[in-house]
């Protein structure tokens, strides 16, 4: 694909990376000739310096043959114009971020608007970053959580407990309920797709995948279960707003600790079942006073991500159970981990995350990076005459690294054993770790009708 | 992507698998020109036997395939895991470019009884389109394997066999980036595709298309094929190894001779153009840029005043006149090297013509040398810009070149350039003058001409090539050739602590 990249921060050179690497002809532009020399001298793309909403320096970058532009530019506006540009220039599909406070209420089941003012995209990766945040705090425990194909199928990320009846013994043997299975496991920073033979141990991470439903009542066996009930926020930003509305008229007692009055006094006013706290949340003092220690879950959503990661610090020695930050680097994941931080969320990978699908093709309908881009969880169409289609998936001799998670039929959601077939149009959930990726893309390939 | 806790392995073993790389495509093009031979040996009927003619090469192929496969196997473990950086893509080029010369003189000295030091200036020679060469009696000294070997060189080396190693082994991501740039640092060579295997593709591409045009044109018009494959290959390239001693004069047809000059000067062109032009399908393209219409000013301007004053040595014959000067500007300006007539029995002036045509070259992304002519045309507009600057302060004088202003950056890139060329031209010409004992312009004329990889120079010593020179000199212009080939900033970084330090 030829795609042109608008803004060249900390989104947009990831994507740049990734487009790279995936062998995408790939146009990048920025304002900034820092950001230009940076990114031509680490990949193999075509720079541009100029404004990236001016139609010239969009003609000139050669949107008219290009099949996706993604603006990313820290200015929302500069972003849908460009978008918009692109695609009068000609440009196939358009993908623009937002991220002000205004761009909260863009509509989109999944925080992804479709066809707003025209691009095929618009999405704010904060208020993606909260609905995460709010579905790992409705979780019994889970410290990820990735909603697919519309909320039928779950993947939910856990720690394995000291003692879990599910570690110490092959997975064949665990006998585990139909509707869910073991997706992935990460076991010192290393992810792996597990086969029967493998035992799962405390301490592992582990993608579960399946109805979730199943997933709920399976939990016991994998993590402790947690319930929550005091949630305490960390920056009162668009995360951290959007997250404490996602929480009002859950039961869950929210606190919000934000450091600038008049930010503070808005929140006050659209949040009323919520407690908005005036002060530094990194000041221990602070949380002492407020009892804040007693929260189940302490999430740092400011914007900063090393006020965070000091304030997840502070949180855990006031006594809070479980910590989550909001990072913008996802590829220090491990790192934050070893330092006692149970969740760690990225906006920035979910950025990532949306436009990859996007530069992916039509028959990728969502796409999940797992452990930091290690794997992905891809939710794609099954086309007319590819080689998985129509026959029985033991036959099928999947590739090492890949797992068929759950097949989306017409009259419902079958997380597949050996003998289930999958129907051409039927929706396909799978992982695959990158090495397997290109073997798993040539299973689902169209092939002659 | 997980956090490895690991330190940057050492320059040597960075770039130990693309050096390998290339020398295994060396070996192949030694192998490639074999079997070629072969099957002139055996077409031709005579009695010569194919294997021996050809030994020299499948003797050096084997030698080249086992260097290239102990340097892979080298960097074996860091294939993929470590890219390239500007700092080992430079050491990288240079030490191609050090075995090129090595690897391509290793035929003459088996297949031709070549001393080393004469055998590595030929080689580079080759490898660098310099043309210039110290066979005083070609027919009677190479064997047909080893002409074509020396066309082989010169083709491969002139659109650079870096860019050919980026554009076959494509996943280099960024290593072939630097790779290519380290080779190819022109102004405007490059941002034909965003991706640069796909840039050296297309290059490549054109390169191979024009060559084939070329080599059918001159087989057409009466070369035999061998000849017309050494001339295509040494045209295009911009080379100028000829299977002849008296060169082109030797085949007597003035169609070869303006066909040749006007295949030069397509060779000296910017080949993004051609791309453009290719792409749109609108030749108009072409005339939009800048530097091409100042390289056809030039070239019509000189020839102009060459048939002018070369008119009284013609005989007054105005066509033959033209014809003479026609070439001798497309030979030099594209530093080509072909000759159909001795330029130093030209009067003064139009010696200083074609001195100065050697020194200004052919257009950036050619694979003409001497300094380019958008470098030529920045200088220029840089120098009255600030000529206006010195009287009138507070005017803002911007650098423009199609239109376009010209970054500082550039600016100075291109001075650098010029004060770098002319250094080394004044430091090499020094040494020579030292080693030899030779007249000052005659070492500065033989310095310049191997810097701009022309071939012929302007003041010889008493004979028509390089021959007479000592074993020192020819070494100094091997470094050279190489130094000019690849414009300086890539050989000269390689003496700077840093890049060996980390």
């Amino acid at each position: 694909m030829y795609i042109v990249v608008v803004g060249l921060g900390q989104v947009g050179t990831a994507v740049v990376r990734a487009l790279e690497s995936q062998g995408h002809d790939v146009v990048a532009i920025d304002r900034d000739p820092a950001a230009i020399a940076h990114v031509e001298d680490h990949y193999d793309v075509a720079t541009l310096e100029g404004y990236g909403a001016s139609a010239r320096v969009l003609k000139e970058a050669g949107c008219p043959r290009a099949d996706l532009i993604v603006a990313v530019t820290d200015q929302d506006e500069t972003n849908l114009v460009a978008a918009l540009t692109a695609r009068h220039l000609g440009t196939r599909r358009a993908v623009a971020r937002v991220q002000g406070a205004d761009w909260v209420d863009i509509g989109g089941q999944d925080g992804v608007a479709p066809g707003l003012l025209g691009v095929d995209a618009v999405f704010n990766p904060r208020v993606l970053a909260a609905r995460e945040l709010a579905r790992i705090a409705r979780s019994h425990g889970a410290l990820e959580v990735f909603e697919v194909a519309g909320g039928q199928v779950e993947v939910a990320q856990v720690e394995m407990a000291a003692g879990a009846r599910a570690a110490g013994r092959p997975l064949v043997d665990l006998r585990l309920p139909r509707g869910m299975r073991v997706a992935a496991v990460v076991r010192a920073g290393r992810l792996m797709v597990p086969g029967g033979a493998d035992v799962l141990k405390a301490g592992d991470r582990v993608f579960l995948a399946g109805l979730p439903a199943v997933i709920r009542s399976a939990l016991p066996r994998f993590a402790k279960v947690r319930t929550t009930s005091r949630i305490a926020i960390l920056g009162g930003g668009v995360v951290g707003s959007t997250l404490a509305r996602a929480l009002e008229g859950t039961g869950v007692a929210v606190t919000i600790i934000e450091q600038d009055p008049p930010t503070a006094e808005a929140l006050a006013l659209v949040l009323p079942d919520t407690t908005i706290i005036i002060g530094d949340g990194t000041d221990l003092a602070l949380l002492q006073e407020h009892d804040i220690g007693a929260s189940d879950l302490l999430f740092a959503a400011a914007a900063d991500e090393q006020v965070n990661l000091m304030g997840a610090l502070v949180a855990r020695r006031a006594g809070v159970g479980r910590t989550g930050i909001i990072v913008s680097r996802p590829e220090y994941e491990s790192l934050y981990q070893q330092l006692g931080i149970d969740i760690v969320v990225s906006p920035r990978q979910m950025a990532t995350d949306v436009i990859l699908r996007h530069a992916r093709g039509e028959e990728v309908r969502s796409l999940f990076a797992l452990s930091g881009g290690q794997a992905e969880l891809v939710e794609l169409s099954a086309p007319e005459g590819a080689r998985a289609v129509g026959r029985p998936l033991m036959e099928l001799d999947l590739p090492r690294g890949v797992q068929i998670c759950a097949v989306l039929k017409r009259d419902g959601v079958v997380v597949p054993g050996g003998r289930d077939v999958i129907d051409p149009g039927d929706g396909v959930i799978l992982v695959t770790t990158a090495a397997a990726r290109r073997a798993a893309t040539r299973l689902f390939r169209a092939g002659r009708p | 992507m997980t956090l490895a806790r690991r330190r940057r392995p050492p320059v040597h073993r960075v770039i130990a698998r693309p050096v390998g790389l290339v020398l295994l495509v060396l070996a192949g093009a030694l192998l490639a020109t074999g079997f070629l031979e072969m099957g002139f040996a055996l077409a031709s009927l005579d009695d010569v036997d194919p294997l021996q003619s050809v030994a020299p090469l499948f003797g050096a192929a084997p030698i080249s395939a086992l260097m290239g496969a102990f340097a892979v196997w080298w960097g074996r473990d860091l294939a993929g895991a470590v890219s390239l950086d500007r700092r080992d893509a430079s050491v990288a080029v240079v030490a191609i470019w050090t075995l090129l010369g090595v690897v391509g003189a290793l035929p003459l000295i088996f297949g031709a009884n070549t001393s080393i030091p004469d055998a590595l200036f030929e080689s580079l020679s080759g490898f660098t389109t310099t043309g210039a060469t110290i066979y005083a009696d070609i027919e009677g000294t190479l064997s047909p394997p080893l002409v074509l070997w020396r066309a082989v060189m010169h083709w491969l080396g002139g659109m650079g066999i870096v860019v050919l190693f980026v554009a076959i082994f494509p996943n280099l991501g960024v290593s072939g980036k630097h790779l290519f740039r380290s080779e190819v640092p022109g102004v405007t060579a490059e941002g034909l595709r965003p991706r640069i295997t796909d840039t050296s593709l297309v290059l490549w591409k054109l390169y191979m298309g024009l060559t084939v045009v070329a080599v059918g044109l001159l087989w057409w018009l009466g070369m035999g094929v061998h000849d017309a494959l050494v001339h295509g290959f040494g045209t295009l390239s911009t080379g100028g190894f000829s299977s002849r001693d008296a060169s082109i004069a030797a085949f007597g047809s003035p169609a070869i001779e303006w066909t040749l000059a006007v295949l030069m000067l397509i060779a000296g062109v910017n080949f993004g153009l051609y791309y453009a032009v290719v792409r749109t399908g609108k030749v108009r393209a072409l005339w939009r840029s800048a530097e091409l219409r100042l390289y056809v000013g030039i070239i019509v301007a000189a020839t102009g005043t060459l048939t002018w004053l070369l008119y009284d040595d013609h005989g007054g014959d105005l066509l033959v006149s033209l014809r003479y000067s026609f070439f001798r500007v497309a030979t030099s300006l594209t530093s080509t090297g072909f000759g159909i007539d001795d330029h130093r029995a030209y009067p003064p002036v139009a010696m200083a013509i074609v001195v100065l045509m050697m020194l200004v070259g052919g257009c950036a992304g050619s694979t003409a040398g001497g300094m380019k002519i958008s470098r030529v045309l920045i200088l220029a507009k840089a120098a009255a810009a600030q000529v206006r600057r010195s009287v009138r302060p507070a005017v803002v004088a911007v650098v423009r070149v199609d239109k376009r202003p010209v970054q500082p950056s550039i600016v100075v890139d291109v001075m650098s350039f010029f004060v770098l060329y002319m250094a080394c031209l004044a430091a090499l010409s020094l040494i020579v003058v030292h080693t030899d004992g030779v007249p000052v312009p005659t070492a500065v004329g033989a310095v310049l001409s191997c810097l701009s990889n022309m071939g012929p120079a302007p003041f010889y010593l008493d004979v028509d090539n390089f021959s007479g020179w000592s074993a020192s000199a020819k070494l100094v212009f091997c470094g050279a050739m190489v130094l000019g080939r690849l414009e300086f900033f890539t050989v000269l970084a390689i003496f700077l602590p840093e890049v060996w330090r980390r």
